[in-house]
């Protein structure tokens, strides 16, 4: 089986580091949770101007996968902050929170950030390359400056591997004591 | 067994192994793509391998692939419906159903389960995420049945697997991810959301038969109440005025993509702000509300796209590492016909769903396996559809399915595990039987959409 993990218990204790990084992404994901408002209204706008005006409008339509594609992107941290994520639990929930801080400690740093360097240089060059070459929609009515949306990409992956290394961090906490762990001034769920 | 096998069986095995030491899915995904992206690319550069694998083609690609990802405008109702299972989870309508409902059929022997049925699969609208429509389902109508002296097994075992009918009966999210990774116009999303429609309703229909049946035959199972209130035409329109709404919305949302009205991503902002006004005209919603209901679905979203996004950079470098190719032959150098070779497929996903989730084997695992089902002439709704109903049967089956821990975790404590198992057990044979009938009579699934999209 395999939940979000819920057990309070047993989670890494925090740092000071840590928990301003978590405050952060956590923030910035409620704040961008909004634009799902915004997806919702521009996709009913162009409902209504379809079927009320007669014609809808590809602007519009593209807007609306602009704001998805990139609110998905940028919250995928928040997911991280609140691990909100999906773990197989049947042998985890044996294990003491010692190896569980072994595991994620060497998973991130071995396996986790090298990937995310090597990824998000990749996309900023790509991002870059679409304003270099002023890069647009292909259908004529369609939305100018594709650069925006492609550079919420390499944005999404930075927040991600700042989450990633606050976790790292909380980990270094419980097993060596270093950063020093602090007893945080709110709940650290972040929901 | 060449170096192209090896590779492949170890990626999928590191995986596992990653999985089980408790790693989130969606970094064991992309780490272990990415460890075996080195493994390729070492082999290749300083071993000579003989190995078709470029670093460029596959690390290399990942910012087109993740692209891809980011600018689909089907992914658009993916968050959209996530919000309006929340937001009609929180405008307290399952509540006012339940109650209503009860109120009719509540005389009958076996009448609140039956009731658990029906307003489960009015609420199939719900997130599609497993957990929470089993939750929703056992913390509602546990309590009362078992009140109403109804067997202990029985209660639970219907709260539990009605619960799981929500990722099948449309509009379910699974089925929109599903038609993204098919990617033929044969499965779109709105010919699978067809398809799906006549085998959860029959699955539905078929719980309700043994509900009835089995309360029929065994007298002390689901007791009739002695004291109920008299059935007038008051309680008739109470249960109208709780039924109409959420029957409305889904009638909404489901008619106008039946109807080709409005697209999948249309339908399901239609159906955001009809769940919002639904929470709005019963006074439940405010600013805490709304935003806690967006906040959870960005988490819900984030999870799945996460899983997504790990699933891109794990099959990008299995396909680099001719994993696709591996994968065809062993499927299709299984020693059976189509029909067996459709059968396997079925019985490995029943295994998978003991400890993956749908997204997990919705994004792995399909890709891999359905073009070559696809290229033996397989139809791909009614595989869509087996495949579907197989995930969700899996879910209910002890003693590892999904289902039974989260119905668990609300169950009173007076509820042992065995009591689970053993109310899931005739429910997990009915939905075998449901999976044979639409294995053998394959219009069940595709019959709706054919009539629908002849046209």
């Amino acid at each position: 089986m395999s939940t979000p993990s819920q057990d309070s218990s047993k989670t890494f204790p925090t740092n000071a580091l840590s928990f301003r990084l978590d405050s952060m992404i956590a923030f910035t994901g409620k704040l961008l949770s909004w634009l799902w408002v915004v997806t919702i209204v521009v996709v009913l706008t162009n409902v209504f101007s379809r079927f009320i005006l007669g014609r809808g409008s590809i602007a519009l339509e593209e807007l609306s996968w602009h704001f998805f594609g990139a609110t998905m992107i940028m919250t995928l941290s928040y997911a991280i902050v609140t691990d909100d994520h999906v773990r197989v639990d049947v042998l985890r929930e044996r294990f003491s929170l010692r190896l569980m801080a072994w595991v994620e400690l060497l998973g991130i740093a071995l396996l986790m950030l090298p990937l995310m360097y090597f990824i998000t240089e990749q996309l900023i060059e790509y991002a870059y390359r679409s304003f270099e070459q002023g890069e647009a929609s292909q259908s004529p009515s369609g939305l100018p400056y594709r650069f925006i949306l492609k550079s919420t990409l390499p944005i999404g992956m930075i927040l991600i591997s700042v989450a990633m290394v606050s976790r790292l961090l909380r980990c270094t906490t419980y097993l060596f004591k270093f950063p020093r762990e602090m007893r945080p001034t709110h709940p650290t769920d972040f929901r | 067994m060449g170096i192209e096998e090896l590779l492949v069986i170890g990626m999928f095995a590191s995986f596992m192994g990653l999985l089980l030491l408790g790693f989130p899915v969606a970094w064991s995904l992309a780490g272990i793509g990415f460890l075996f992206a080195i493994i390729g690319h070492v082999m290749v550069e300083y071993f000579d391998a003989n190995l078709w694998f470029t670093w460029g083609g596959t690390i290399g690609v990942l910012s087109q692939r993740f692209y891809g990802v980011v600018a689909n405008e089907l992914m658009v109702a993916l968050p959209l419906f996530i919000f309006m299972g929340i937001m009609l989870d929180r405008s307290g309508i399952a509540e006012r159903l339940m109650d209503s409902l009860v109120r009719v059929m509540g005389g009958l022997r076996g009448g609140y389960a039956v009731t658990v049925v029906i307003v489960g699969i009015l609420l199939a609208a719900s997130t599609g995420i497993v957990g929470a429509s089993v939750v929703l389902l056992g913390m509602l109508s546990i309590g009362p049945m078992l009140k109403a002296n109804y067997n202990k097994s029985l209660a639970v075992g219907t709260a539990c697997s009605v619960g799981t009918l929500g990722i099948l009966v449309p509009p379910s999210i699974m089925l929109v991810l599903m038609a993204d990774r098919l990617g033929t116009s044969e499965a779109s999303v709105g010919r699978l959301f067809m398809g799906a429609l006549i085998p959860g309703v029959m699955l539905g229909v078929m719980y309700i038969a043994f509900i009835i049946i089995a309360a029929y035959l065994k007298k002390d199972l689901a007791p009739a109440p002695k004291d109920r209130a008299p059935l007038n035409g008051r309680a008739l329109l109470e249960v109208l005025i709780a039924v109409l709404p959420p029957m409305a919305l889904i009638v909404a949302v489901l008619g106008s993509i039946f109807t080709g009205f409005a697209t999948t991503t249309e339908a399901s902002a239609v159906g955001a702000l009809g769940a919002t006004l639904l929470a709005l005209s019963s006074r439940r919603l405010n600013f805490n509300v709304m935003s806690s209901a967006l906040y959870q679905t960005t988490r819900t979203t984030a999870f799945i796209f996460g899983i997504f996004i790990g699933a891109t950079v794990f099959a990008a470098v299995l396909r680099g590492l001719g994993g696709d190719d591996v994968i065809r032959d062993a499927v299709t150098g299984l020693p059976f016909g189509t029909a067996g070779i459709v059968l396997t497929i079925l019985f490995v996903v029943f295994l998978l769903g003991f400890f993956l989730d749908w997204v997990e084997i919705t994004l792995i695992i399909l890709p891999l396996v359905a073009p070559v089902v696809f290229s033996l002439g397989v139809e791909p709704v009614w595989f869509a559809i087996l495949f579907a109903i197989c995930l969700q049967t899996s879910f209910i089956t002890p003693p590892v399915g999904f289902a039974l821990f989260y119905i668990k975790g609300v169950c009173p404590p007076s509820i042992q595990t065995m009591d689970i198992y053993k109310g899931v057990a005739p429910y997990v044979l009915l939905q075998l039987l449901g999976l044979m009938l639409v294995f053998f009579f394959e219009p069940l699934a595709t019959w709706l959409p054919n009539l629908v999209y002849s046209r």
